[in-house]
């Protein structure tokens, strides 16, 4: 029944077209609804040019325009690339130039931001959601509406794609700092879902609030859940407005709530009680990122006795690989991220490539359908990680005599900050551009207190006569200018030197050993700069 | 003189965020700019409650979602409403 990412929206429209889709704050859609206008909208993109195969840029916030847009260019046989709503410039050019995406579907507010960068690289148009459109730009642009009313004027053929064809093609983090395109094509997107679906248990009667940015894998798999299932989803933007979100879980009965460690951090070092009266309806907790301490699963477990709660280890290159219920396998395993899903074999290796037995501790190595194929316009990268079809992660771990995966960390230097996750290297390339900062040297360090996962703090060499008195404050809007809030450092430290190797690489551990030193006597870093 | 509850708000939210104080205004909403996500609004409600010395209820910080919520709360919290 469900071969293609699109089935799950128009196999589900034509089966139940009256049940409940999609809901954000300020709408509501059904399937035959949602399908019907991702239809209209697919006609009008071809109409505008849209030929099989070409990448579409989707910024857009969680909600249902976001769902249009995806759904759309995919059953108009394009390929969807969901890019963060907050993406900077800098990033969408580099994602633009790789893709080489010609149309850019978003609202009128994010391209007031992004145009500068559309107007550069000539794309062919830009389609806004919402109602006010920008005016002063060379770039073509249209309201949804406008393209709609060109494809019914002028009604194309729906090509339909075939498993193996790409879907999507998500951004990730890249070794060099720049972002890198994963490929997933519909089947491994497929496996993926069948195997949540089976492990989680959705059914049609389940409901999701989904807070976590639909253009990341984490998120938009959920609503992918629900909708093989005929369940329905309430998007939120994130926790900022906790007090709608919590409501929303009350008013629509939400059954499932997949988050991170550090939203339900959060959720419960505030406002556990408040949460747990309105969680009455919940089933199931996901969640995914990073590992979750297991004193905080303890605290969850005993705030929501009858909530199952999961946890899994994916990738976006392979997602959803491992599952567990850490309701069900106690808490012994709260520190497991599980075992390999239905079809996923994982493998731990050594320096030498060799299969490590149970206890040892190596590389995490992935291989099955969900794997992706590798990275658009990026052979290099694409061999140097997946090799024989298999995904070498840059995760290190081990798995126990009954197959249950621990992760221990990683080779590589991703940063991991409540599942978004940066390369120093990006960080590092902004922060030597502000005066005054001669060198610098990005880490993650668990250390906020209430905080689970990595907090970005920066090592820097500071001249005084090239930059004045270093103004932390001054410094974090020049990153924030630039850069994503997530990969702007909390806490910066002004040290002698940056440690680096011979070959020139920065020696982050050692970095990290420093900073401790310095905030010997300061077990935590305040939340508050 | 001491400076105002507006002042001390503003203050404290161009800190927190990280904002240039020409971006604050009482129409500012959590969400509306990249740095007003949860870990800046669980920041702000500490940060706020820290500058003016006072815990809010529960009932209460959940209804926080613009500088103006906030500025109404604490004024109300300080009997100044």
């Amino acid at each position: 029944m469900f071969d293609l990412v699109t089935d799950i929206l128009h196999e589900r429209a034509r089966v139940s077209p009256l049940r409940r889709a999609i809901v954000d704050s300020k709408q509501e859609v059904t399937y035959g609804e949602l399908s019907s206008a991702v239809i209209d909208l697919a006609h009008g993109l071809r109409g505008h040019g849209l030929s099989t195969g070409d990448r579409c840029i989707c910024v857009l916030p969680n909600g249902v325009d976001f769902f249009l847009a995806h759904f759309a260019v995919m059953t108009a046989a394009g390929v969807s690339v969901p890019c963060d709503y907050n993406v900077s410039a800098r990033n969408l050019e580099a994602i633009l130039i790789d893709s080489g995406a010609e149309f850019l579907l978003t609202t009128s507010s994010a391209f007031t931001r992004l145009a500068v960068v559309a107007e550069q690289l000539k794309i062919k148009a830009v389609i806004i959601f919402g109602e006010h459109r920008l005016n002063n730009t060379d770039v073509p642009v249209y309201l949804v509406p406008e393209v709609v009313e060109t494809g019914k004027k002028e009604p194309s053929q729906l090509e339909k794609a075939v498993p193996n064809d790409l879907a999507k093609i998500m951004y990730t983090t890249g070794s060099t700092g720049l972002p890198k395109g994963v490929m997933l094509r519909h089947c491994n997107v497929m496996a993926a879902l069948k195997n949540i679906v089976n492990f989680v248990g959705y059914t049609q009667d389940d409901s999701e609030l989904v807070i976590l940015p639909v253009s990341h894998n984490f998120g938009l798999g959920h609503v992918y859940c629900n909708m093989m299932c005929g369940g329905f989803v309430y998007l939120e933007n994130g926790l900022s407005r906790i007090g709608r979100v919590l409501n929303a879980l009350e008013k629509y009965r939400i059954t499932g709530f997949p988050g991170t460690p550090l939203g339900y951090g959060m959720l419960l070092e505030r406002f556990a009680n408040v949460f747990a009266d309105k969680a009455k309806s919940l089933k199931f907790i996901v969640i995914d990122s990073a590992p979750m301490p297991p004193e905080r699963t303890r605290q969850l477990q005993d705030l929501l006795p009858h909530v199952n709660i999961m946890v899994y280890y994916g990738l976006t290159e392979a997602s959803r690989s491992a599952f567990i219920s850490l309701t069900n396998s106690g808490p012994d395993y709260y520190s497991s991220v599980g075992q390999p899903m239905s079809n996923v074999v994982i493998n731990i290796i050594n320096e030498e490539g060799k299969a490590l037995p149970p206890g040892r501790i190596g590389e995490i190595v992935i291989s099955g359908p969900t794997v992706t194929s590798g990275y658009w316009n990026k052979p290099d990268e694409t061999a140097a990680t997946i090799r024989e079809g298999k995904m070498h992660t840059g995760d290190l771990g081990w798995l126990d005599h009954n197959g249950y995966l621990f992760v221990t960390g990683r080779i590589k230097d991703v940063i991991n900050v409540g599942g978004m996750k940066l390369n120093p290297y990006e960080t590092e390339e902004v922060l030597v551009k502000y005066p005054g900062i001669c060198d610098a040297g990005v880490v993650g360090i668990h250390a906020i207190e209430g905080i689970a996962g990595e907090a970005v703090v920066a090592g820097i060499v500071f001249d005084e006569k090239l930059g004045g008195n270093f103004n932390e404050n001054d410094c974090m809007r020049f990153c924030l200018a630039q850069l994503e809030k997530f990969k702007v450092p909390i806490k910066f430290f002004i040290i002698d030197g940056i440690p680096r190797s011979d070959s020139g690489k920065i020696k982050r551990h050692e970095i990290v050993v420093i900073i401790k030193k310095i905030l010997k006597g300061h077990n935590k870093i305040p939340l508050k700069p | 003189m001491s400076d105002s509850i507006d002042d001390r708000m503003k203050r404290v939210f161009c800190e927190v965020l990280h904002i240039s104080p020409d971006i604050y205004s009482e129409e500012l909403s959590a969400g509306d700019i990249q740095e007003w996500d949860s870990l800046g609004h669980v920041n702000l409600l500490q940060a706020v409650e820290d500058e003016f010395n006072i815990a809010f209820d529960v009932t209460d910080a959940l209804e926080l979602e613009s500088v103006k919520d906030f500025l109404l709360l604490v004024k109300r919290y300080l009997g100044e409403e």
